[in-house]
């Protein structure tokens, strides 16, 4: 493997990696809310979330593009007061990802949330567990499973993003080439010795990562975590 | 398995009500109103110890009460718990010393029940110790499983230990015994005493089963409608129990809903005192309104103890004249207050209330209401008529010792 190969690899597992613990940060309180909400707004933002799901990456990466675009409008006041240019930068494919990656990691959470019994919150309030603790206690460790499967899948999704990351971030080598953007350029360029190598490597990862999920999931399902100690008293 | 819950149906010294009114605080004073989805008021004050069972048909908005009590749904009004009687109702649910077990109760299925039993504690200024009470409920065979890998009857055991571990001064029960076969009922029922004693917290209980509130009510709460408002009334378990089966009756006849209950099973309880034990002849010698009174033998009653007596309608007849050469040891002088035809859930016959003379004034006048029922043939041959003194008749197993109180 080639130096800038080896590059786009690190940089991807690094945006990867960003991305999905990013998005948990967001969407796990996100999700909670929204799926307790009976608010008027509540199909609007599910709207929005679910949208990256269905618009074409570049689309998304045009509009950045635009948005984002230093010469005028946000772009320039961001460049100008807070010193951030997000086209053609890390900041900017990682921009990117986060909304592409969006629906995968808020729907599985927000699913999750509205399919535990309403009784539960109650069932732990009555036990004397404060909202912090029937979210610590209770449901976090309930929705364990969709937790991984939106870590998962946010994260092998972003690793294979292409579109968005083309249109914003361009093709910089070491900047913003990812694996994707490298294998293209190794196609385009007829090397298909080194396209073979990534187009395999990322084949590899991604079959891995979802056995792994599917294989941990199903652990999960039926091993209870503690049985050791007495009751305190 | 048996002895131990034997071993836990440790009766205390005979202690009259009025007596025991004078040694403890009361453990929970209620005073609410709540207003959806049925208007109710609900008032009653509950000693350290004490069961109040609620007595009302199926909708008559019970668990909506005991929801508004433990805070998962709004009142107003006061719940004071505990020996200083604090305040509960401006306390959100997660605050209030109120346990609460509910009708079909939602374990944490991500925990084993044991670690389910240590978080719980964990999570307790002053957790209750219950471990000794998981070999009592049959489960410690299933403390490493889950909640969803055990049954229904067992979940509800399961639920009743965590809301004891909570150690909280008011405990509220809805439906605990239903799910229950006979001897985790009882172990059920030896649990809830022993723990009441133990924390001196007070009890307030749904069950539509009137032999297991029998078993534990102290107290009975029935609900009146007095036109604009329904409220609860408190009063003592017999009267309580003849005025909701009268209820019941009221409203039921000539609809067939499919409840178990059977005007011909309708139950009285008696107050009696314990006079003397006559082990040789089989029988425990009682008086009752300072009339005779005669059950099998109870070995762990003592004299001068007063104790819960429950007869069925159906196992009493009754006699113009007293009885001397038949083998019916109890005839209790009595008054008929009232005959009523009943044709209800296949049944035909004749439900004959009365009052029991008292032949002693020195006897507190306990309940005395108790019902009859006999046959139409009966009623036509014998003709009795209100106000018109009859003997009712029984042998001594018809009386079925019910508990102390």
């Amino acid at each position: 493997m080639s130096d800038t190969d080896l590059q786009a690899t690190i940089l991807t597992l690094q945006l990867a990696s960003v991305t999905t613990l990013c998005l948990l940060l967001i969407c796990v309180p996100g999700a909670y809310y929204l799926a307790r909400s009976r608010s008027v707004v509540k199909p609007f933002i599910e709207t929005l979330v679910t949208l990256p799901l269905v618009l074409p990456p570049t689309v998304m990466g045009y509009y950045f593009l635009v948005l984002f675009s230093p010469n005028d409008g946000l772009g320039l006041w961001l460049r100008d007061t807070l010193g951030i240019e997000l086209v053609f930068s890390f900041s900017g494919i990682w921009l990117a990802s986060m909304i592409y990656s969006l629906p995968f990691t808020f729907r599985p959470l927000q699913s999750a949330f509205e399919q535990l019994p309403k009784d539960l919150y109650n069932a732990a309030a009555l036990l004397g567990f404060s909202p912090w603790q029937q979210f610590r206690q209770v449901i976090l460790p309930a929705i364990k499973p969709a937790l991984y499967t939106a870590a998962t899948l946010s994260f092998a999704h972003t690793i294979g993003e292409f579109g968005a990351i083309l249109m914003i971030g361009g093709n910089i080598v070491g900047e913003t080439q990812v694996l994707s953007l490298a294998l293209f350029d190794h196609a385009e360029s007829l090397d298909f010795q080194a396209a073979e190598q990534l187009a395999l490597l990322m084949l590899a990862f991604s079959f891995s990562v979802v056995f792994a999920c599917q294989w941990w999931q199903k652990q999960s399902a039926y091993v209870g975590y503690t049985s050791r100690c007495q009751v305190r008293g | 398995m048996l002895s131990a819950i034997l071993n836990t149906f440790k009766y205390t010294e005979s202690v009259s009500e009025h007596r025991r009114d004078c040694r403890s605080t009361g453990s929970a004073t209620i005073d609410v109103q709540v207003s959806l989805p049925v208007s109710q008021r609900f008032s009653c004050t509950l000693l350290s110890g004490q069961v109040g069972v609620l007595l009302a048909p199926s909708g008559a908005g019970k668990t909506s009460l005991f929801n508004a009590l433990a805070g998962l749904s709004p009142a107003t009004g006061s719940i004071q718990v505990g020996s200083k009687g604090d305040e509960q109702i401006d306390l959100p649910a997660y605050q209030r010393r109120i346990a609460y077990v509910t009708q079909s109760p939602t374990l944490f299925g991500h925990l084993s029940i044991q670690a389910l039993l240590n978080l719980v504690s964990a999570e307790q200024k002053n957790p209750f110790d219950v471990s000794w009470a998981v070999e009592l409920l049959n489960l410690s065979g299933v403390l490493h499983l889950r909640a969803q890998q055990l049954s229904g009857g067992q979940q509800q055991r399961v639920a009743l230990l965590l809301a004891m571990i909570k150690g909280a001064p008011l405990l509220l029960l809805d439906e605990v015994l239903s799910g229950q076969d006979h001897t985790m009922k009882h172990a059920c029922i030896a649990l809830i005493k022993e723990f009441l004693k133990q924390t001196n917290a007070a009890a307030l209980m749904v069950c539509h089963q009137m032999e297991d509130a029998l078993a534990l009510a102290d107290k009975a709460l029935v609900l009146q409608d007095d036109g604009s408002c329904k409220h609860w009334q408190a009063m003592p378990v017999g009267a309580g129990l003849h005025l909701y089966q009268h209820q019941l009756l009221a409203s039921a006849q000539g609809s067939s809903n499919g409840r178990e209950n059977h005007a011909s099973e309708f139950l009285s309880v008696v107050q009696a005192t314990t006079l003397t034990h006559r082990a040789s002849l089989g029988l425990t010698e009682y008086r009752l309104n300072g009339q005779a009174c005669f059950s099998v033998h109870t070995p762990h009653t003592k004299p001068g103890q007063v104790v819960s007596l429950v007869l069925k309608a159906n196992r009493v007849g009754l006699s113009r004249t007293i009885m001397p050469d038949s083998s019916f040891v109890n005839q209790w002088l009595a008054t008929i207050t009232s005959t009523r035809e009943i044709v209800w859930q296949g049944e035909q016959g004749m439900l004959i209330d009365v009052k029991l003379v008292s032949r002693d004034d020195s006897d507190v006048a306990q309940c005395n209401d108790l019902s009859v029922w006999i046959t139409r043939l009966s009623f036509n041959q014998l003709k009795p008529a209100v106000n018109e003194p009859w003997y009712l008749i029984s042998k001594a197993d018809a009386l079925s010792f019910n508990s102390l109180h």
